[in-house]
């Protein structure tokens, strides 16, 4: 009996586990706080509006420029390779407004996808994220006339992507890459953002060295460059030149 | 009947073999009866045997009782066990028919059955749109109660209460957020029929019906929170923000349909019954209806009073 209730227990955390994670919170913009939807920021002028039940809420973009947008911190490419979205929106003929994406949270859209024109037709769609980024802002903006009331926007993890990874430049040290121009400074040394090319990238009492790179708390590593102290490591830990080895060697 | 004819007389309405009148007839006098257009049997019991005859009236028309061309039934002796009137038993039904005479008058149904409801309209796929997902429950079984009075051989006008659509829908937020509804109707109905055998054993009839369809809807609204609310990790998300919202809806609803009564007992029976309303009555907020009707099929008990001329 002991057996059958601990595997009991361990389909049921299995298939909670299973369940599609919400990457995107308030997705149905239907909780409302004040004058804005609950955990969204808002540029512009927004307003609340009935739906299908006149207690059913979404979100009209009144003015041209409105902007909707959450950041997810937590969102990375350590467990998200596919992301799927959902969306239901009334948007006039002729009027524009896109779904955008900011990884890194830096300002720059790496992402834009103009919204189809329909009164409140669900659409999903999937995009394949880059290889590498951490955090990522969802947005909807509006440019220019004509309605735009979104009811729906939620973001999941999939695995069902057919297209190539998203391109993102810009990548700090430390930050996987396939490419040297991914990265902030230029260098992809075995699969990581260097930190410095050579000494001139560092501090006159520093020296381009090598590091080790940990992923979190899981068990893999990768060795990049980064800026050390001159004469700061010890025997026995990995380095390039003895410059920056106590010993000198 | 013409003044020589002598012998009980039994009149009875065809073709439910309703007694319209009945009498012992004495030779000398003419005997006139007034009787409504139709079709009728009269069977004469003379003192050996007793004639049948059948015969129609049109309207204003007259018609003289011959027993010549009558159907001739002999009568035998078989008296009943414990029967002491020495009563022939042979057409007892036509000759002693108080049992059978008579029509029946108020009408109560009771019913329980299966409905089939419209699915996939476009207040339906709207709620889809919307992340709503409909709760199939195990069974439901849907009910009528029925009160007529019979007014005419074939035409009777009743009164009922009978269930509609009535369903769950489900959204996963935060939390599970319901959106509900359930509706009934009432109606006054006209019945055309058609009885066979005595008492109406069976009786075929066809039903069309108008009235109001209710229906009420509770919805599981999100609470609007403070302006800050978002700024507070223990405030936002939290559960039990919903409040209950009620709306009703009310408006005509019509119905078509039959089916047949077997009635055994004098007072007693059964129904089987099918019928098809139409009650676009529930509207969401941006104009699109669901017909809470459909078709329904179902049995239950009929009762009635039997009332006799």
């Amino acid at each position: 009996m002991t057996y059958r209730y601990t595997l009991f227990c361990a389909l049921c955390i299995a298939l909670i586990g299973c369940e599609p994670q919400d990457l995107i919170s308030n997705a149905s913009v239907d909780r409302w706080c004040g004058d804005h939807p609950c955990g969204w920021e808002v540029d512009g002028e927004v307003e609340r509006v009935a739906t299908w039940h006149s207690n059913d809420y979404a979100v009209v973009l009144v003015s041209d420029d409105a902007r909707l947008h959450q950041l997810n911190q937590g969102a990375s490419s350590a467990s998200i390779e596919c992301m799927a979205f959902e969306m239901l929106a009334r948007v006039e003929h002729g009027a524009k407004a896109y779904l955008e994406l900011d990884f890194l949270d830096d300002g720059e859209i790496d992402y834009s996808e103009r919204l189809p024109e329909g009164d409140f037709i669900p659409v999903r769609f999937l995009v394949t994220m880059p290889t590498w980024f951490e955090g990522v802002r969802f947005s909807i903006r509006k440019d220019g006339p004509g309605e735009v009331t979104l009811a729906r926007l939620a973001a999941s993890p999939a695995y069902d992507c057919p297209d190539p990874p998203l391109p993102l430049l810009h990548r700090p040290s430390g930050a996987t890459c396939e490419e040297d121009e991914q990265c902030e400074i230029g260098n992809c040394t075995s699969g990581v953002c260097d930190e410095c090319g050579s000494d001139d990238d560092c501090d006159a009492d520093q020296s381009c060295g090598e590091v080790i790179y940990y992923y979190g708390f899981l068990p893999l590593a990768n060795v990049g460059r980064a800026c050390v102290d001159i004469g700061s490591k010890r025997i026995a830990e990995l380095c390039d030149r003895g410059a920056e080895c106590a010993s000198g060697v | 009947m013409p003044a020589a004819l002598r012998g009980r007389v039994l009149v009875q309405r065809l073709p439910s073999f309703s007694v319209v009148a009945e009498l012992d007839k004495a030779s000398g006098d003419r005997v006139r009866l007034a009787l409504p257009e139709g079709r009728y049997l009269a069977t004469v019991r003379l003192p050996n045997e007793a004639r049948r005859c059948p015969f129609a009236l049109a309207h204003g028309d007259a018609h003289e009782l011959s027993l010549v061309g009558c159907q001739v039934i002999p009568l035998t002796v078989a008296v009943a066990k414990g029967d002491a009137t020495g009563v022939p038993h042979a057409n007892r039904a036509q000759l002693e028919p108080e049992s059978y005479a008579g029509e029946e008058g108020f009408i109560f149904e009771l019913g329980l059955g299966r409905s089939f409801y419209h699915r996939d309209d476009a207040f339906e796929q709207r709620l889809s749109d919307f992340g709503y997902r409909i709760e199939h429950p195990m069974f439901v079984l849907d009910g009528e109660v029925f009160i007529g009075r019979r007014l005419h051989e074939n035409f009777a006008l009743g009164l009922s209460y009978f269930d509609l659509d009535a369903r769950s829908y489900e959204r996963a937020v935060d939390e599970a957020q319901v959106f509900e509804f359930d509706s009934f109707g009432i109606g006054g109905w006209v019945q055309g029929d058609y009885g066979l055998g005595r008492r109406r054993v069976l009786n075929f009839f066809a039903r069309g019906g108008i009235g109001l369809a209710h229906a009420s809807t509770e919805f599981d609204a999100l609470k609007p929170l403070g302006q800050t609310a978002d700024q507070s990790p223990l405030e936002n998300g939290v559960n039990g923000t919903y409040e209950t919202i009620e709306q009703s809806f009310t408006g005509a609803c019509f119905s078509i349909g039959g089916g047949v009564q077997a009635m055994p007992f004098r007072h007693a029976g059964f129904t089987l019954h099918a019928w098809y309303t139409y009650a676009p009555i529930l509207e969401n907020a941006f104009g699109q209806t669901h017909d809470v009707g459909g078709l329904t099929v179902l049995v239950g008990l009929r009762f009635r009073t039997w009332e006799t001329p």
